[in-house]
């Protein structure tokens, strides 16, 4: 039996063996200096990893798009697009994690490669050319994160967090394998692309099919049965409505810094995963499958707005938020078109933007085992520090959507591109649940602004570096939403792939 | 004959998968867990992928199983009686979902048209029957043909698979870490 | 044979292939049961002597009828289970120890293929490709009957020294596979029978194939002890602390099952070490002619009776180790020098080619 290894191609996978050698160069420099060695050079290695890993990705911007490693990843704009947003999410992490690790008296050595390595299943995620790497990424990124929600082990919430993903989770990636083998069963093939043509798309990268049945042959009734369990277990990563129930709860009980990171990043992984093998194996499907996501999408902005409006803790409301938003961005699938793959790039750059930014206030506000997350402790915050209520005042807008924020411009481009798509009630129902959301966006403004304190709190520490995180995304939210047009420009060169 | 066995033993497997459900004894639900596991061996056997067979057997049924039975000893946990206004209403919804997809499935499946399968008056899903068509070829289920592909074709997930695995171990570390004391 | 009650030349070969497979498996498990009788004499004789005294000497002629005598005792004693017990596993779990063991000796070549008055004739049950696999595989799950037994007497005892017993097997295990696996990078097959094949084409057992070779069979053959729940690791039936570990709810035919797969398993770790690294009937040439050949199970026992004399030796030399040392012994020492041991050889393997030995001459 002859054995040929496949042709190594380590510049397209660079970012990622960046990352792996960043995550094993942290364990091993917390071995060597040891526990009691400060936690701030941990943090700027990860960072300096992360921060070289993304120059690499910008470097090959200009390169060729192509398959790597027998056809299992692809290197491509779409890819480096999402490598860099998952990269910037990640340093963002750090930053706000080194203000808690310092708080909750974590261990840095084990948090700091579990990011790492959760930042390689996110990327994975988005690069996969095969099913058999999407399933990879989705359990590299859960693993870790079912360890990072529970990683307070100082308080009990986190650990009932951290089981009810863990048991939520596993169901859910049973779901996706269940839906991989269905649709292998029905085309012979993982492969994305292989996939794709034996339901006779139109070309792209296609690699070797060796295997795949021939266009035409497929079996219909198991290959539908494999998208719908498709869409479960990626539906479940994504928070979309029936499988959301874990995120309310997760994101209150996670460090705040994993609960960023994850409204964030893996949603913006998991969308990334669901518009590649959406878009590029099942584009000739799009009739039968968008249908079904519309209706999960209405359902998800609907649930999400509603419920979000009931909520007491900032953190859980801001949970059910990310929920609308993960049905925002999921219209921008449904439209299954170039246009509408763009929006979702650009809406992901600006909701990675908000989000984090609101989240880099309350982790300023937050204190050692009092995490302030209540909407009432906003009370009045603009007679104590006007700066950050007017930053927070900037995210809530851009969150509910005002203009001239980036939360506008994104919705805007998701909307209209869903109109195209002849989804006219699609929008509709969005834009109405979008101006529900408003309610409960301000009532936070109205907090900071028209309520007298209860209390007066002392001054916290400064956070230099969350605060600054917070600055230049209060700065990114506007600047976005008044010059949409480099990002929009760079998102649809990102995603050319989609006919 | 092979047909007969198949029969035997996926009707075995599905009824011991219903029993581990169906168990109020933590226990007893890992036994036929494990029963559902050797059936599973003996179907790929059938299928000539016998590494596969034997793998099974070894990872699952000697390895993860014999750990699962582990916790449930040193938890000893005396099952707290389900409350039954909450289970009230989840079983049967539980149970009406479960024969609902069972039944979608189903449908899913039988109207697929099957190539002819090795088993007499059976027919098997396209990818089923490619792969044992290469059974025939290449005598898969030898190492050596499982092998090759491991470290041709699938030989960056398999790499990744370790860093998966290297997380999993850095968290098993973060559990094991003694609790600070609740403050 | 064609056209025998009108089947065709294919199925008679399957059913004759059935009926000398169940024959010889009859054969082997009545073997197996037998060996394990005389091994619990000749144990408790090896004992004595060492002990400087006589052992059993009474039943027949120099005691060789004990082990009936005991057979008889323990078929007819009281069998007892505890009434919290849970009856169907505390009966399962003999079951489970016990089968697992009987049936791994169905892939273990006893002697080389050959052919008598022209007919052919193995001395195994079965060659598999995965052989050795079939063998871990179904060792391993012996140790649900160590486990279940522990769990299902509801005994505090017994619950500790099945706790103890499948930690200590589990680990073991790593140990003794990854040694296992040296000798499999050797000879570059799974399948035993090819594995003995090629010691004996080499002229060498693998135990001395050096280095590599030979740490991998000192690893295997302490982690085959440890496998084997025996002295100096017996902590699952410390009697000092535990009672008699996983079985001390245990009594009459049931508990002699538990003793009968103890000793099934020590013969099987030793037929396996013999084939791994002792080159099975080395030195007999595998294409010697008939007669030379049927020599080859004769050595082959032989080998397993050397071990199975050290298993004697080692249990009235050594004293129990303590479970913290007997752990961090399998996962600090004997899984690096294992894995070490496999990078060393699989380094040599792919570097010279398949079946030289760079320092074997």
């Amino acid at each position: 039996m002859t054995f040929a290894l496949p042709a190594l191609d380590w510049w397209a996978i660079a970012p990622m063996l960046v990352l792996v050698l960043t995550g094993c160069a942290t364990l091993v420099a917390e071995l060597v200096r040891g526990d009691d060695a400060g936690r701030a050079p941990l943090a700027w290695l990860t960072v300096a990893g992360a921060s070289v890993s993304g120059g690499i990705a910008l470097g090959q911007w200009d390169d060729p798009a192509r398959l790597a490693f027998s056809d299992m990843v692809s290197s491509d704009r779409f890819t480096l697009f999402f490598t860099v947003l998952f990269l910037v999410v990640t340093c963002v992490t750090v930053l706000f994690a080194f203000e808690q690790l310092r708080r909750e008296d974590f261990h840095p050595g084990e948090f700091y490669p579990l990011l790492a390595f959760s930042t390689i299943g996110m990327v994975l995620m988005a690069a996969a050319a095969d099913l058999v790497i999407t399933f990879i990424g989705v359990e590299l990124l859960s693993i870790c994160l079912y360890i990072l929600v529970g990683f307070s082990r100082r308080r009990r919430e986190p650990e009932e967090s951290a089981i009810k993903y863990l048991l939520l989770g596993s169901f859910a990636s049973a779901f996706l394998l269940y839906g991989i083998a269905l649709v292998y069963g029905s085309t012979g093939t993982t492969s994305l692309a292989c996939v794709g043509r034996a339901l006779g798309a139109p070309g792209g990268l296609v690699g070797a099919c060796e295997g795949a049945v021939a266009t035409g042959s497929v079996a219909t009734g198991m290959l539908l049965a494999g998208i719908g369990l498709l869409v479960v277990g990626l539906g479940f990563k994504a928070a979309l409505v029936p499988f959301h129930s874990w995120a309310p709860d997760v994101y209150e009980g996670a460090p705040t810094a994993i609960t960023a990171f994850m409204s964030v990043g893996v949603k913006a992984a998991a969308f990334a995963a669901l518009l590649r093998v959406f878009l590029v194996a099942f584009p000739t499907l799009a009739p039968d499958w968008s249908v079904l996501l519309a209706v999960v999408a209405t359902v998800t902005m609907v649930t999400g707005n509603t419920v979000a409006l009931f909520q007491r803790n900032i953190k859980r409301m801001l949970g059910y938020s990310s929920i609308a938003h993960a049905g925002y961005l999921l219209v921008a699938i449904v439209a299954a078109s170039h246009a509408g793959a763009a929006s979702l790039l650009f809406y992901a750059v600006g909701y990675a933007a908000m989000n984090l930014g609101a989240f880099a206030i309350v982790v300023v506000l937050g204190r050692a085992g009092e995490e302030r997350v209540a909407i009432s402790d906003y009370a009045g915050l603009s007679q104590r520090q006007p700066l950050l209520a007017a930053l927070m005042a900037t995210f809530m807008f851009a969150l509910a959507g005002v203009p001239p924020t980036v939360g506008f411009v994104g919705k805007f481009y998701v909307f209209s591109a869903a109109v195209d798509a002849g989804y006219v009630w699609l929008a509709l129902a969005g834009l109405a649940s979008s101006v529900a959301s408003a309610y409960y966006y301000l009532r936070v403004v109205y907090q900071m602004y028209m309520v007298d304190p209860k209390e007066v709190v002392a001054s916290h520490s400064p956070h230099r570096w969350v605060s600054l995180v917070a600055t230049v995304a209060g700065f990114a939210v506007i600047a976005l939403g008044v010059f949409p047009g480099g990002i929009i420009g760079v998102a649809t060169a990102s995603t050319s792939f989609v006919r | 004959m092979e047909f007969l066995i198949f029969s035997a033993v996926a009707a075995i497997a599905i009824a011991a998968g219903l029993l581990m459900v169906l168990q109020r004894n933590a226990m007893y639900s890992a036994l036929f867990l494990v029963v559902v596991f050797f059936c599973l061996a003996v179907i790929y056997i059938l299928l000539g992928a016998y590494f596969l067979a034997v793998v099974q057997v070894a990872v699952y049924a000697g390895a993860i199983m014999v750990l699962m039975l582990f916790v449930i000893m040193l938890l000893n946990v005396a099952w707290p009686e389900p409350d039954d206004r909450v289970l009230g209403l989840l079983r049967p919804l539980g149970a009406t979902a479960a024969v609902t997809f069972a039944m979608l499935m189903a449908w899913a499946l039988a109207g697929t048209p099957g190539l002819p399968s090795p088993l007499p008056g059976t027919s098997l899903p396209v990818g089923a029957a490619m792969t044992l068509g290469r059974v025939g070829e290449a005598q898969a289920g030898h190492v050596q043909e499982v092998a090759v592909t491991l470290f041709s074709k699938y030989l960056l997930p398999f790499e990744l698979v370790s860093i998966l695995l290297l997380a999993a171990i850095l968290g098993a570390s973060v559990l094991a870490r003694k609790r600070p004391d609740h403050a | 044979m064609n056209g025998i009650f009108g089947l065709d030349g294919r199925t008679w070969d399957i059913i004759l292939a059935i009926i000398t497979a169940s024959i010889k498996a009859f054969v082997i498990v009545n073997g197996l049961l037998l060996a394990f009788a005389y091994m619990t004499l000749s144990e408790r004789k090896v004992l004595g002597r060492m002990q400087a005294r006589y052992g059993p000497n009474r039943a027949g002629p120099w005691g060789i009828l004990q082990p009936i005598a005991d057979g008889i005792k323990l078929a007819f004693k009281e069998d007892v289970t505890p009434r919290q017990a849970n009856r169907w596993i505390h009966l399962l779990a003999p079951c489970l120890a016990l089968v697992p063991a009987l049936i791994i000796f169905a892939v273990i070549p006893l002697g080389p293929e050959m052919e008598v008055f022209g007919v052919p004739w193995t001395w195994h049950v079965a060659r598999v490709n995965v052989a050795y696999l079939y063998a871990a595989a179904i060792a391993s799950v012996g140790v649900y009957g160590i486990v279940l037994a522990g769990w299902a007497s509801n005994s505090k005892y017994a619950l500790l020294g099945g706790l103890r017993a499948s930690a200590q097997v589990i680990s073991y295990e790593l140990a003794q596979g990854l040694a296992a696996m040296t000798a499999i990078v050797m000879a570059g097959s799974l399948d035993l029978y090819e594995i003995v094949n090629q010691q004996v084409a080499s002229g060498l057992p693998y135990a001395l194939y050096l280095p590599f070779g030979l740490v991998a069979f000192v690893v295997y053959v302490i982690a085959g002890v440890a496998e084997a729940n025996r002295a100096p690791f017996d902590l699952a039936e410390a009697e000092g602390e535990l009672g008699a570990g996983f079985h001390t709810e245990y009594s009459g035919f049931k508990w002699s099952m538990f003793f009968m797969a103890e000793y099934v398993n020590m013969i099987n770790i030793s037929a396996l070490a013999s084939v791994l690294f002792l080159g099975g009937w080395w030195p007999i040439p595998t294409d010697a002619p008939g007669v030379v050949q049927a020599l080859g199970p004769v050595v082959f026992l032989v080998k397993i009776a050397l071990f199975m004399f050290m298993f004697i030796w080692l249990r009235a030399t050594l004293p129990r180790l303590r479970f913290d040392r007997l752990m961090s012994l399998g996962w600090k020492v004997l899984l690096p020098v294992a894995l070490v041991n496999l990078i060393g050889t699989a380094t040599v393997v792919a570097l010279w080619p398949l079946g030289t030995w760079p320092f074997a001459n």
